[in-house]
């Protein structure tokens, strides 16, 4: 239970506190991250919970949709800058990562009696033509991409976790879109590769 | 070639080979690399997953991700064996882990555990802790608290055992919206029990809320989680959000934050320190909600939510019509924002729901006076906004005239509305007065920070304030006039104060001037009481300190004003302000702080014209613009003082302000875009003093201990005390017998008891002054309060009545002519007699019954004692002049020893003087902490029984929005 470290989160003027975060983010208070992380997650576990009760079956949600919504709703518009929404957009997707890796996680342990490592996200939740990713797999193997390249680890987390664009994400890096395809195409094959040695 | 180089070397070439066919690429590669054959190989091991890539990630994964944010499902532990408890279902998620039914397998009897995640398995001080938290927790023991058992704990898990509560929670229960009022107080009742109960041994719920509460099938309330908030809760060490073990973070979080984030005090949002006016808070939401099915700052986000907690006040229209004054000042009371403002004791809140009327606690059957009626002035444009079309479809079937109704009701706005409140001051002690310069710049005000009455200045933003007159003016506080405000250019605090006058040996008016930065204060316009500069600073409108105050209009240049009006002795004209466009004067005529109202006259003089019909104590009107006044008034049931607003032109009052405070002084800057105004609440108690040769000082007092939450204007019977105690915003008098029994003699609702009761000497009746519809009425009832009826219809009485020794007869003051004078009513039916043909008021008898003593007419703000024989013939007394304020007088054993009040208007002590000689004697020194307003003599002359009450008042500065 962390509720000191919600009281600290709340310790802030408000509206505009998630505004001033970012910005502190970016300014280089890691602080403000930790402040950011369980506002962020809470909105958009509300937005989430919204979304599920009112759309209609079959129908995709974006998740930047989801994303978006949650920074309209959490900064003061009035006074945001270009820098505060890839500041968000890139918090959002390392939680979201964070989430679903907390997901699958907790799904194995349900399952398996704990004892169990590797799940499918697709498991009883959707029906999907994808191939299954296993997450918790995923998550290792990006650390690992990270280790070597931290840029095409986040290429990965923005795109794949946060759900951004090719020119969200190159807003997010400071880099061209052209890099970010490449990254995006690199990176794939280095995760593949890194899956299968895994799996072997 | 250094690594970088050579990563970068290989993804170009896995680049170039990937634009290549399929076929094409393994002879690209192998060329490309030449010799390096490690190369060749990191290159062509990536290729072979070229067709999986096109692939892979690039579903979205949106729906899912909606999917896992939205899922609150944890690992189930159904099955397991959690110590010697067989887990059995789950009962419910929470904010702070998964509840399950459980089987305690020893005690053969089914349990709650709440379970969270062992996080502190290795963390022994934390784990220390939660055991210490959850032990004292153990302890409690209440009908209304689901108890505490213990605590299990396997490999990650960790139990909390509790007593298992079965029933709806009431948030299940609110969400087929609000409950019925006399169920919600019943409910609110055990609630506050359990808190009290809580409170008593030191444990704060800190999460209180609907979901935390039961109803078990009998309808008994359970109240959940006691302090589970802090057992669960981390030292607030700083650790990485994201290395935390999963099964708690996230969830709880998001559950803490959204799940409470509606019951959370501004104190708990703020993230400082909590105490048990956080869950006095709590109460009050859940009480709210309880009672107009919503929380009452509900909120689309939590930021939103939160927002609100910190900065909106909760909608009071919403409660329901039924909901009593008495509840709606609790819930105020209760959702004070500032802590220090709050209700302080839940038990408070248990007494004054106990008091309030409702199935089987009222003994009066009276009709509650729906208080919404009250309240709604303020809120009706927002309940018309949403009636636009209704408007509009008026418009167009109805005439011009129609329209013109319609439009002048939708329009309206309280002139408060999108106000920002900020409190200048938030320290112990009493404010005042408080006056705003014209640029809205600077505001004064009095303070009694410094332990006497000064002169305080404050520059808007800065948040500093400084005594400008550090003790070196007496008597500036003068509810019934202005006593603070500014030259017209701001540069100088005028002050009135009252210096004592060297010929008539009495107290005189004097203005004065200080420098509002600081400065030495020198006389300013002498003997005048009050004035108000025109708009264009050339006139001046000022009363000096005679009978009737009349009113002056000076040019700058003149050196002798002219009196452009003069009101009957006895009549005050207090509070001149100029009209902005300088046509008229407004002023305050009638009786001060009794029954006044604002009147108006142009500066040339003519008739004066009455605009409100309050008759109440209406005091400080200001104008923002021409057309809109502000001013202070006070309800026919003795509520407030409230603001209203009226526009001149259409003469309609509203009242702006509800809420438990009052306000007691307000002005308003030239612009009308700002607004200070003296907030007020007021604690009263009785107490009681010894009566001895020496003066008898504070440490002698001892408090009565009163089965109310207030008690006023005590009275004396054989072995009782009947007092004036406040019950849903109006008086009623209460008897209280010596051994501590308490009877409701007389129910406020039925009409504001005014005044402490006359009780007859046989003690057989009691004699009582009720306000009623704005009339002011003498009631006689039994000594039990029963057989009330009305006596001497004819007259319009005011004060307080006194009963003959004889029990003849009752002497009281009603007005004639527009001022009091004294009547004596036979108690057999017969006329009322005119006793003292002037201004006379507040009688009290001789024990002889001889003659009576009472208060002769204001001038300034002294009075003369006087006396009258009981056949009608002026009876010579000392000279006896005392200060407005508290006024009464009682004998004290024989005819001879009268026991009166001296001092300022605030603050008096008792003192007694001889009738024969005239020579007085100090009785007490009570110092100036609290103000006495009334008094009884015990019947054995060796106690005076007391009130004394204690106005908490803050300045307040509202910053109007640009209409």
């Amino acid at each position: 239970m962390r509720y000191c470290a919600i009281e600290r989160v709340l310790d802030t003027p408000l509206p505009g506190a998630v505004t001033q975060l970012l910005r502190a983010w970016g300014d280089g208070d890691d602080g403000a991250l930790e402040q950011l992380t369980p506002l962020v997650e809470a909105e958009l576990r509300r937005l989430a919970r919204g979304y599920m009760r009112r759309e209609r079956r079959g129908h995709t949600l974006q998740t930047t949709a989801l994303v978006n919504e949650a920074f309209l709703r959490l900064t003061d518009a009035r006074r945001v800058r270009w820098q505060d929404r890839a500041h968000f957009l890139g918090i959002s997707a390392r939680l979201m990562r964070r989430v679903l890796v907390d997901h699958a996680r907790s799904h194995g342990y349900r399952k398996r009696g704990g004892g169990a490592e590797r799940v499918t996200l697709h498991e009883g939740l959707i029906t999907s033509p994808e191939p299954a990713v296993d997450v918790l797999a995923l998550d290792r193997a990006l650390d690992a991409l990270a280790a070597v390249d931290v840029r095409k680890g986040r290429v990965i987390e923005l795109r794949f976790f946060g759900g951004l664009s090719v020119e969200e994400t190159a807003e997010v890096l400071h880099v061209s879109a052209d890099t970010v395809k490449r990254d995006w195409r690199l990176a794939k094959l280095w995760l593949l590769r890194e899956l299968e040695g895994a799996k072997g | 070639m250094t690594d970088l180089e050579r990563r970068r070397r290989i993804e170009d070439l896995c680049d170039a080979a990937l634009v290549r066919d399929v076929g094409a690429r393994a002879a690209f590669v192998a060329t490309a690399c030449g010799p390096d054959e490690a190369m060749r190989h990191e290159v062509e091991t990536l290729l072979a997953h070229a067709q999986a890539a096109e692939r892979f990630l690039e579903a979205p994964i949106g729906e899912l991700a909606a999917q896992v944010l939205a899922d609150h499902h944890r690992a189930s532990l159904v099955g397991l064996l959690l110590g010697s408890h067989q887990i059995l279902s789950l009962l419910g998620t929470g904010g702070m882990g998964d509840v399950y039914r459980a089987r305690d397998t020893r005690l053969g009897r089914d349990v709650a555990i709440k379970v969270v995640a062992n996080v502190f398995r290795s963390d022994p001080e934390r784990r220390a802790r939660f055991e210490r938290e959850a032990r004292v927790l153990a302890t409690l023991n209440h009908p209304h608290i689901g108890a505490i058992y213990g605590w299990e704990e396997a490999g990650d898990v960790r139990g909390l055992v509790l007593e298992l509560v079965e029933g709806a929670t009431l948030g299940e229960r609110l969400s087929s919206g609000r409950l019925p009022v006399p169920e919600a107080l019943s409910i609110a009742r055990q609630i506050a029990e359990a808190l009290e109960a809580a409170h008593e041994r030191g444990i704060i719920h800190r999460d209180l809320k609907p979901a935390n509460i039961k109803i078990t099938p009998d309808g008994a309330v359970k109240v959940l989680d006691f302090g589970l908030a802090k057992v669960f809760a981390n030292d607030g060490s700083e650790h990485d959000l994201s290395a935390t073990p999963s099964i708690t973070i996230g969830e709880t979080q998001e559950g803490m934050i959204a799940g409470t984030a509606a019951y959370m005090s501004p104190e708990q949002a703020r993230g400082k320190a909590v105490d048990k006016r956080t869950d006095i808070w709590a109460f009050g939401c859940v009480l709210y909600e309880m009672l107009t099915g919503r929380p009452p700052f509900p909120g689309e986000t939590v930021s939103d939510t939160i927002a609100g907690i910190l900065e909106r006040e909760a909608d009071w229209s919403a409660l329901p019509a039924e909901t009593t004054v008495s509840i709606r000042r609790l819930l105020q009371r209760c959702l004070e924002k500032d802590p220090k403002r709050r209700l302080r004791d839940i038990g408070d809140a248990r007494l004054e729901m106990e008091e309030a009327p409702g199935p089987g606690v009222s003994s009066s059957g009276a009709v509650v006076k729906p208080a919404g009626d009250r309240i709604t002035p303020a809120r009706r444009p927002r309940r018309l906004a949403s009636g636009a079309a209704l408007a509009v479809g008026l418009l167009l079937i109805g005439g011009a005239a129609t329209w013109q109704l319609q439009r002048s009701e939708y329009f309206w706005r309280s002139p408060l509305e999108g106000a920002k409140v900020t409190r200048l001051t938030d320290f112990e002690g009493g404010e005042h007065h408080a006056a705003i310069s014209r640029d809205g710049k600077f505001v004064t005000f009095l303070s009694d920070r410094d332990g006497t009455w000064d002169a305080w200045a404050t520059q808007v933003g800065t948040g500093e304030v400084h005594n400008l007159t550090k003790g070196s003016l007496k008597e500036l506080r003068n509810p019934a006039t202005r006593t603070v405000g500014f030259s017209p250019d701001g540069s100088l605090v005028i002050l009135w104060s009252r210096v004592p006058n060297s010929t008539s040996g009495g107290l005189v008016d004097a203005g004065w001037a200080v420098p509002t930065m600081g400065g030495p204060v020198r006389p300013y316009l002498k003997s005048i009481s009050e004035w108000d500069w025109s708009p264009d600073g050339r006139r001046i409108v000022y009363h000096p300190p005679a009978e009737g105050d009349p009113l002056f209009v000076t040019e700058l240049d003149e050196k002798v004003g002219r009196q452009i009006y003069v009101a009957r002795p006895g009549v005050h004209n207090h509070f001149p302000v100029w009209s902005h466009d300088a046509a008229f004067i407004y002023f305050v005529q009638g009786l001060p702080l009794e029954a006044s109202d604002v009147w108006r006259i142009r500066p040339t003089g003519g008739e004066p014209e009455r605009l409100t019909f309050h008759n109440s104590r209406v005091s400080f009107p200001t104008f923002l613009g021409n057309r809109t006044l502000l001013y202070l008034a006070t309800d026919d049931d003795g509520s407030g003082p409230w603001i209203y607003e009226m526009d001149v032109e259409r003469r309609v009052p509203r009242r702006i302000t509800t809420g438990a405070d009052q306000y007691i002084s307000l002005a308003a800057s030239a612009d009308g875009r700002r607004l200070v105004a003296t907030a007020s609440r007021s604690r009263a108690g009785l107490w009681r003093v010894p009566v001895a040769d020496r003066v008898i000082d504070e440490s002698e007092a001892t408090p009565i201990s009163l089965p109310t939450t207030r008690g006023l204007s005590p009275r004396v019977g054989h072995g009782y005390l009947i007092y004036r105690a406040p019950k849903a915003g109006t008086d009623g008098l209460w008897k209280l017998a010596d051994g501590g029994v308490k009877t409701e003699l007389w129910n406020g609702l039925d009409g504001r008891a005014l005044s402490g009761p006359a009780i007859a000497p046989d003690g057989q009746r009691l004699a009582f002054l009720v306000q009623r519809r704005g009339q002011t009425q003498l009631y006689v009832t039994n000594a039990d309060g029963s057989g009330a009826h009305r006596v001497a219809d004819t007259l319009e009485v005011r004060g307080t009545p006194a009963w003959s020794p004889d029990g003849q007869w009752l002497a009281v003051a009603a007005n004639r002519d527009g001022e009091p004078r004294l009547f004596k009513i036979p108690l057999n039916g017969g006329t009322p007699i005119l006793l003292v043909n002037e201004y006379a008021t507040d009688p009290t008898w001789s024990p002889s019954g001889q003659f009576v003593v009472y208060s002769g007419a204001d001038v300034g703000t002294t009075f003369s004692v006087k006396a009258v024989n009981a056949d009608g013939a002026p009876r010579p007394l000392p000279h006896l002049i005392l200060t407005r304020g508290a006024r009464r007088l009682a004998f004290l054993g024989g005819d001879t020893a009268l026991v009166i009040m001296k001092g300022d208007i605030s603050h008096k002590e008792f003192w007694v003087v001889d009738l024969k000689t005239g020579h007085e004697r100090q009785l007490t020194n009570l110092g100036r902490e609290l103000t006495i307003n009334d008094f009884d003599v015990s019947a054995d002359g060796r106690e005076i029984i007391f009130d004394r009450s204690r106005e908490e008042s803050d300045i307040v500065l509202f910053d109007l929005p640009n209409r």
